[in-house]
């Protein structure tokens, strides 16, 4: 079995193992490239990065399935900036995630003490 | 056993009613296709919930997701939750997963997935973590549990599709001792698994030259 590389490891966590979702991975992968080398980027050049056209009810609507699942696990997150909606890295939001999920962790899987 | 089916359906009904729907919402016996289905919960809304009791294939189980908003399964040894106050689920809690169950599911998601196959899975899994909260757990133990017969190969299968995405996360470890396979949770394997994706995180989610 191939090993995962870490990349692989967060976008499965981000877009799960449906046929569906998991096929935006490559694109996925495209928009954390692009963030992570070329700093936030507004909503146009990342439409330009993926090769969408914003003008288009089907690209908008596939931009936005596509970062859903990147924005729910807080990988990214989006400011404001001259009235333009930014998109940036945010490990301390997806931190927060992970956070999340070991605090459940932690009550579901320790063993409880035994009653009497 | 008609007399236990009968009880199961009571619960159906009474879990139905507990969640909201009148009586008459409520429909024992729904023709449905080529499937009888034990209740079914139609609130007027359109929210539509299949209750199957007893014995039931997978595979209607399956396809009754495509066409119902919840299916739930209420097998013969209905599991009841054991969980302090605090995390209580008074009821919906048999082979599907209530709302307040919400940090349990969240971590079934996680685990699991979303593959359509699997979601049927996740109720498994959340039974096994509830079970073995008791402590470790042989093979048949965990099997009866999961109301599932390890002599017939379709059911061994599925017992090991349940089980697989826990231990591939290292929430559930195995160990032998006297000649048996013991079951048990794991927080410290899968908090170490949660540690890999922080620092894959910290290359990937950071970025250059920050």
């Amino acid at each position: 079995m191939e090993a995962k590389s870490g990349v692989d490891r967060l976008l499965e966590l981000a877009y799960g193992n449906h046929p569906k979702s998991a096929s935006l991975k490559p694109e996925g992968l495209k928009v954390l490239k692009t963030l992570r080398e070329s700093g936030a980027q507004n909503m146009e050049q990342l439409f330009g990065v993926l090769g969408l056209d914003p003008n288009s009810a089907n690209g908008r609507k596939h931009f936005y399935l596509l970062l859903r699942p990147l924005r729910e696990t807080g990988m990214i997150a989006t400011r404001r900036a001259g009235g333009k909606a930014v998109y940036y890295l945010s490990y301390e939001g997806f931190s927060q995630f992970l956070r999340e999920i070991r605090k459940e962790a932690e009550y579901w899987l320790v063993p409880e003490e035994p009653k009497g | 056993m008609a007399g236990i089916h009968s009880s199961l359906v009571q619960k159906a009904k009474d879990v139905l009613r507990e969640r909201g729907f009148g009586e008459d919402e409520i429909i024992p016996e729904f023709k449905f296709k080529k499937y009888k289905i034990d209740v079914v919960g139609w609130k007027k809304s359109g929210v539509k919930v299949a209750v199957e009791c007893g014995n039931v294939s997978l595979s209607k189980l399956e396809e009754l997701q495509n066409y119902f908003d919840e299916v739930i399964h209420i097998p013969h040894s209905t599991y009841v939750l054991d969980l302090p106050k605090s995390r209580r689920v008074e009821s919906g809690s048999f082979l599907t997963l209530s709302r307040e169950d919400a940090g349990l599911k969240r971590i079934v998601d996680y685990v699991y997935g979303n593959h359509p196959k699997r979601q049927l899975l996740k109720a498994k899994g959340a039974i096994v973590i509830k079970f073995l909260r008791e402590g470790p757990k042989t093979l048949s133990e965990l099997a009866v549990r999961l109301g599932l017969d390890l002599k017939k190969p379709a059911e061994l299968s599925q017992f090991y599709a349940a089980l697989r995405p826990l231990r591939e996360t290292g929430m559930i470890s195995t160990h032998r001792s006297q000649g048996k396979t013991f079951y048990a949770l794991s927080y410290a394997s899968f908090r170490f698994a949660l540690e890999q994706l922080r620092k894959d995180a910290e290359y990937w989610l950071k970025e250059e030259g920050t």
